[in-house]
């Protein structure tokens, strides 16, 4: 079925009408379906509630520094067809991992803005939305409940580059006041990718001035360790409770970082794994497709979620290499 | 508990040919950056809800489906009758 058809069989989220958007959700949407806006424009109204709404630190930054790349998908493209739409993505991905080889941008989002998007119910027709999407975005077949990369580089020599994996992550406005109000986005639904790897390698040649001069920008991994230890400790406490959280830590963790300085928020907390009631590395979670508003009774057992990647550098955790440090690719 | 660890991901080395191949030859790259830039910035005709939207209408109702079947709304102070 294809973009369109499972466009138009969307049901409304009936919900809504008690379930009232955030009112940040509510600005950006007074906003974003204008017309005579471009798709920079649109970027632009997204790239400020980024900045200043996502929980995750690390598209803060990118956002406040202008350092995203970025797919708008309206009404009108899902209207022309998958060969549209996949054309489309593939332009905007190709000058993204052009400008993150040259140090210009490091994430990627995939905006698809429509109004039957975001008063969508979450249901099985929105999975199968976010997984032809997907599909149309990877070029690959997909499934929820897996981790999907794609591959970003960045030049390091004359002669050569280092890649780094890329985690993609589903978003969505129906997420607004749910269980998982953390992976919320306005518009409709998102797709968005960031390697961590790849921004503390190219952010050491970004200036620091205007709106991110008082960003907290990762210089080691040491420092995102810190940054995606503190994202998980501002999970929203929602209708469910946290869906993320820290662990207490125990001893002999043999993370190499002092944590004397960290904030009190994750000092003292595990630095090799975390918990969360989904998994924050699978790309499309199937259990934020239930109509209900709270966490799904089925969901009982937590995931046991990874930090080690971003410092752990022994022979047996070569997630280190792919996803922290980057490997060294020829040129 | 759920299985804990991402999956392990093999180191692949790939060489500059397959770089190029992926991106595109580095020296067109300045023409296309400019033609890139001037789409993205294409203003579009079309909106979803011609005045200015809000929320509260896309809780309550949802809007058509098909963007030929839109009508601009108009804001009038005449009163009917």
């Amino acid at each position: 079925m294809s973009l369109s058809s499972l466009h138009a069989r969307l049901a409304s989220d009936r919900l809504r009408t008690k379930l009232r958007f955030s009112d940040d959700l509510n600005e950006v949407h007074a906003k974003l379906f204008a017309a005579g806006l471009s798709d920079h424009d649109r970027f632009e109204i997204l790239r400020s509630w980024i900045a200043t709404n996502q929980p995750c630190l690390f598209g803060r930054l990118a956002a406040k520094l202008d350092r995203l790349g970025f797919c708008i998908l309206t009404a009108e493209d899902i209207e022309r067809g998958d060969r549209h739409v996949r054309e489309k993505i593939q332009v905007a991905r190709r000058q993204w991992k052009r400008d993150a080889l040259r140090g210009k941008k490091s994430g990627f989002v995939i905006s698809v803005q429509t109004i039957d998007l975001v008063s969508a119910v979450p249901d099985k027709t929105m999975l199968d939305f976010a997984i032809h999407l997907t599909k149309l975005y990877l070029n690959a077949e997909i499934e929820p409940d897996t981790v999907y990369l794609d591959q970003v580089m960045h030049r390091h020599t004359e002669d050569e580059a280092l890649a780094w994996r890329v985690g993609a992550n589903f978003f969505a406005s129906a997420g607004d006041g749910r269980w998982w109000h953390d992976h919320r986005f306005p518009g409709g639904i998102a797709l968005s990718m960031n390697s961590v790897g790849h921004m503390v390698h190219a952010s050491a040649n970004w200036p620091m001035d205007g709106a991110g001069k008082n960003a907290p920008k990762p210089k080691t991994l040491g420092e995102a360790l810190r940054l995606a230890m503190q994202t998980i400790s501002l999970a929203k406490d929602a209708c469910s409770g946290v869906a993320t959280w820290l662990l207490e830590r125990k001893e002999g963790d043999a993370c190499p970082h002092a944590d004397d300085t960290w904030p009190s928020g994750i000092k003292g907390k595990e630095r090799r794994n975390y918990e969360g009631w989904y998994h924050t590395d699978h790309t499309i979670p199937s259990p934020y497709f239930a109509l209900d508003i709270e966490r799904p009774a089925a969901v009982t057992d937590p995931h046991n979620l990874d930090f080690s990647y971003l410092w752990d550098d022994s022979d047996d955790n070569p997630d280190h290499q792919t996803m922290g440090l980057g490997e060294r690719l020829p040129r | 508990m759920n299985s804990s660890k991402r999956p392990k991901y093999e180191a692949v080395k790939v060489p500059v040919s397959d770089v190029i191949k992926e991106l595109g030859d580095p020296s067109t790259w300045d023409a296309e950056d400019a033609e890139y830039e001037r789409s993205i910035r294409q203003k579009s005709q079309i909106s979803e809800i011609p005045m200015a939207a809000t929320t509260r209408e896309l809780e309550s109702k949802r809007a058509p489906r098909s963007l030929a079947a839109k009508k601009t709304r108009t804001i009038s102070s005449k009163k009917k009758g």
